[in-house]
């Protein structure tokens, strides 16, 4: 309990909350404990990385989440990136087992004494993270390679708290969370590009999980079937196009079909609400969204064009810096190659097809050069 | 009527004569005798004064029950019309911000709507649709209200297809069904900016505030003209009392008797119809005092206390409900800086601000009693906010729930923000209910206070012009 009171000291809104926690019923002894489990995290993790964030609040705060595409700081003349990027890979390659020692005061060496994992994710994205009936038990592709991370540290199942976090906001989005120890890794639809790995928030990705693309996304045909429309067939045609605020889309659209076709949303799923009001008559942003979109609204499907830039996303880990060694992304590199080549029930391919609700195309290649972003 | 007869014989008696009469003295007045073909110059002036004093007194009593008009328009205007419309536009505030709080908190539940909760959500629509119909049909010729209630109406049937279409989707577990929720209470909290050739949609509740204000300044007017001072009877009763006075003077140096009666019955009808007007108007004015301070006063305080509760609660419930995506409405609740450096004021501390307002404001003890309550209720509501806030931000997101849906599984299940928020409107209910009686009651006794008061001025100034006729008429008979 005192060290739930040390937590609260960072997170001033929280007086209150050891009240009840005397009276609480016992399924919530588990999260309770979870919980204080996380403030001695916290603690840890409040001597030397959140001191220089000041009195910023995790998870009450105000970010606006744009989804897929986030509006974060990025690098203002990101400089071009390849596979280097994000290629770390544990040492000798094989992964240390649940009892095999880890290299201590490392980040993998705090989930192990922690017990659980802390995954941060979003809750809105269909197909991806979602909680369908506010019961906080997500699910979705981005839930389950954050469940097959945990396994891999663990040996078994069931070492994984989820936490929701928001991606752009500077003070209280993924990257504070990151950054202040609350969460170890954000599994979040996050496109690698070079912008977000060489800004000021020098965010650290895996390797991709997952390859995505920007399409387009119109009602069905009279015909029944997929629009052949691309971008540019829409120039000149009054037809609105949605794209996420601010969003690099939003820059696509207007080079591609003109100025006048953009009408920008707060959310990617904005989009779909204001197709199906005839408000707008296309979206356009990441391929994984759209599918999302897709599953639910079958009257509406990806046009036939090609698409636009490939958008690969990887799983966001600890700041690195000189002083501060993150063993979490070449561990995470090396578990995600597992299960990547994993045929069985709990490889990628499987857990695609059943998330996804369609068998993957290939494996996510890492490509030579990232989105400079 | 009175007027019309009165004019004519005012303008036509003393024109001829006037000059003449101004040289008037006890020698031309003899002569006056002895020449037959032009009356006694006495007699004249007389006769002339005779005619003035009754059109006076009319005209009197003319000025008088057009003054009591208009201070009685205005009070039949705060009791009937503009105090029923204010508290319209305020009863339709309350209907669209209560039903926008509960269809977020539906949107909680998991699988189909609670009962009450879908029950309170209809009300208020309905309620919502009554109030803008009897509005439309009481705003008569002002155009300004009449436009505002149009585009109310015309955004309610989109705001509640958002709803449904947030519901439907809720219902089989689609996200989108969020983005709906959300869009739907933007369309009814803040409006929908402009964006390329899409033009801006202001807020149905901005709406509803511009309609409460409008209706604000109209019952304000009404309570200027009904307190309006009556300079026009004023006047001409001091007029009327002076020439009374002077010519009752003149004609007591003139002939040797005190008084006249009919001249003094004459005067005492004026004043009688001076100090009735004046007690009137007092018992009057002090109705309307009580009408505005001890009722539409405070209910437009604790009116804008209600809505900022219901604000407030739409906040809780959306940030529960977006789960990191409706971050914005926590801040709208706490207050702070946005992502853009734009100050945002706290919605909880301006509710806490309006409720100490009205604390300020209250006249009587129960008004106090309920008050004190509703800020009592509104700190418990805060603390159990700030908890859930906390459960949530440390992934205790059920309990959170829990609490804002009064649904606890641990100890003490009395203490929710949903227990502490329904009090907080149960109180706020009986406060404005309390003040809207306190002002039905006061406009009531306000208009009531000048009953009888124009058939009496009339009849007094009948009385006073039959008086003159009758007092003077004695005094021109001596010279027959």
């Amino acid at each position: 309990m005192t060290v739930t009171n040390t937590n609260t000291a960072t997170n001033t809104k929280t007086h209150t909350a050891t009240k009840t926690t005397n009276t609480k019923a016992r399924t919530h002894i588990r999260t309770w404990s979870a919980t204080t489990l996380i403030a001695a995290v916290a603690l840890t993790a409040a001597c030397s990385a959140a001191q220089d964030k000041g009195a910023a609040q995790p998870l009450t705060g105000q970010g606006i989440n744009n989804n897929g595409l986030p509006t974060a700081p990025t690098a203002k003349s990101p400089t071009p990136c390849g596979r280097e990027a994000t290629e770390a890979t544990w040492p000798g390659g094989t992964l240390p087992g649940p009892k095999d020692p880890v290299p201590a005061g490392g980040t993998l060496d705090k989930i192990r004494k922690r017990t659980f994992l802390i995954a941060g994710i979003d809750l809105n994205t269909y197909l991806f993270s979602y909680d369908p009936h506010h019961t906080n038990e997500p699910q979705g592709f981005d839930v389950d390679i954050a469940k097959a991370m945990a396994r891999a540290i663990f040996g078994e199942d069931g070492h994984i708290q989820f936490r929701m976090v928001t991606l752009a906001d500077p003070t209280t989005g993924e990257y504070a969370q990151l950054h202040n120890g609350n969460i170890d890794m954000a599994v979040h639809t996050t496109t690698i590009t070079c912008a977000r790995m060489q800004g000021d928030q020098h965010m650290s990705f895996s390797n991709p999980y997952y390859i995505t693309e920007q399409k387009l996304l119109m009602p069905l045909g009279d015909d029944g079937k997929p629009q052949k429309f691309g971008l540019a067939d829409l120039k000149g045609t009054g037809k609105k196009v949605c794209a996420t605020l601010n969003s690099t889309a939003v820059d696509t659209i207007k080079k591609q079909a003109g100025e006048d076709a953009v009408y920008q949303a707060p959310y990617a799923l904005d989009c779909l609400a204001l197709l199906q009001q005839g408000k707008v008559d296309a979206v356009f942003t990441d391929d994984a969204l759209l599918r999302g979109m897709e599953a639910q609204d079958p009257h509406v499907a990806r046009t036939t064009a090609p698409p636009v830039q490939i958008q690969p996303y990887g799983i966001v880990t600890n700041y690195v810096s000189p002083d501060k060694p993150n063993d979490l992304t070449p561990f995470v590199n090396t578990a995600l190659a597992n299960l990547i080549a994993d045929n069985g029930p709990d490889g990628w391919k499987n857990l695609y097809a059943h998330d996804l609700q369609t068998p993957p195309n290939g494996l996510p290649q890492i490509p030579d050069q990232y989105p400079l972003g | 009527m009175t007027l019309a007869t009165g004019n004519p014989s005012t303008s036509a008696a003393p024109a001829p004569t006037g000059p003449v009469g101004a040289a008037g003295s006890g020698a031309v007045a003899q002569q006056g005798r002895a020449t037959p073909p032009r009356a006694p110059r006495t007699d004249r002036r007389l006769s002339r004064t005779r005619a003035v004093l009754a059109v006076g007194a009319l005209l009197f009593g003319a000025a008088g029950i057009t003054s009591t008009q208009i201070r009685a328009d205005g009070a039949d205007d705060v009791r009937a019309h503009s105090g029923v419309l204010l508290k319209q536009a305020e009863e339709l505030y309350h209907s669209l911000s209560d039903a926008d709080a509960t269809a977020a908190t539906i949107y909680l539940h998991v699988g189909e709507a609670p009962k009450a909760l879908a029950a309170q959500y209809d009300t208020d629509l309905k309620d919502a649709q009554d109030l803008l119909l009897a509005a439309t049909n009481g705003a008569g010729d002002d155009t300004n209200a009449k436009d505002l209630l149009t585009q109310i109406a015309q955004q309610l049937p989109t705001y509640v297809k958002l709803n449904a279409t947030a519901a439907a989707n809720n219902l089989v577990g689609y996200p989108v069904g969020i983005r709906y929720l959300t869009q739907a209470s933007t369309l009814m909290q803040t409006g929908v900016p402009a964006q390329g050739s899409t033009p801006a949609q202001p807020g149905i509740l901005q709406l509803v505030q511009k309609l409460t204000d409008a209706e604000a300044a109209n019952l304000a007017a009404a309570e200027d003209t009904a307190t309006q001072v009556p300079w026009l009877m004023a006047g001409a009763g001091a007029l009327m009392l002076a020439a009374l006075i002077v010519i009752q003077v003149r004609e007591s140096r003139r002939t040797n008797r005190l008084f006249s009666l009919g001249l003094l019955g004459a005067t005492a009808a004026l004043v009688v119809s001076l100090l009735w007007a004046v007690a009137a108007a007092a018992l009057q004015d002090s109705h309307i005092h009580n009408a505005k301070k001890r009722g539409s006063a405070q209910v437009s305080v604790l009116a804008s206390a209600r809505i900022l509760s219901l604000q407030a609660r739409t906040d809780e419930m959306l940030t529960l409900v977006g789960r990191g995506t409706a971050d914005d409405r926590e801040l709208d609740y706490t207050g702070g800086t946005d992502s853009s450096g734009a100050r945002v004021p706290s919605t909880e501390g301006r509710l806490k601000d309006a409720l100490n307002t009205a604390s300020g404001l209250a006249t009587d003890s129960r008004g106090r009693d309920l008050i004190a309550k509703a800020l009592a209720n509104e700190n418990a509501w805060h603390t159990q906010h700030t908890q859930l806030r906390t459960f949530d931000a440390q992934n205790a997101y059920q309990k959170a729930v829990d609490s804002a849906l009064g649904e606890h599984d641990f100890a003490a299940p009395k203490e929710s923000a949903n227990a502490d928020f329904n009090a907080l409107q149960t109180n706020l209910k009986d406060a404005i209910d309390h003040a809207e009686d306190t002002f039905t009651t006061e406009a009531k006794a306000a208009a009531d206070a000048l009953t009888g008061l124009q058939i009496g001025l009339g009849v007094l100034a009948v009385a006073m012009a039959a008086a003159v006729v009758v007092g003077l008429g004695r005094r021109l008979a001596e010279y027959h």
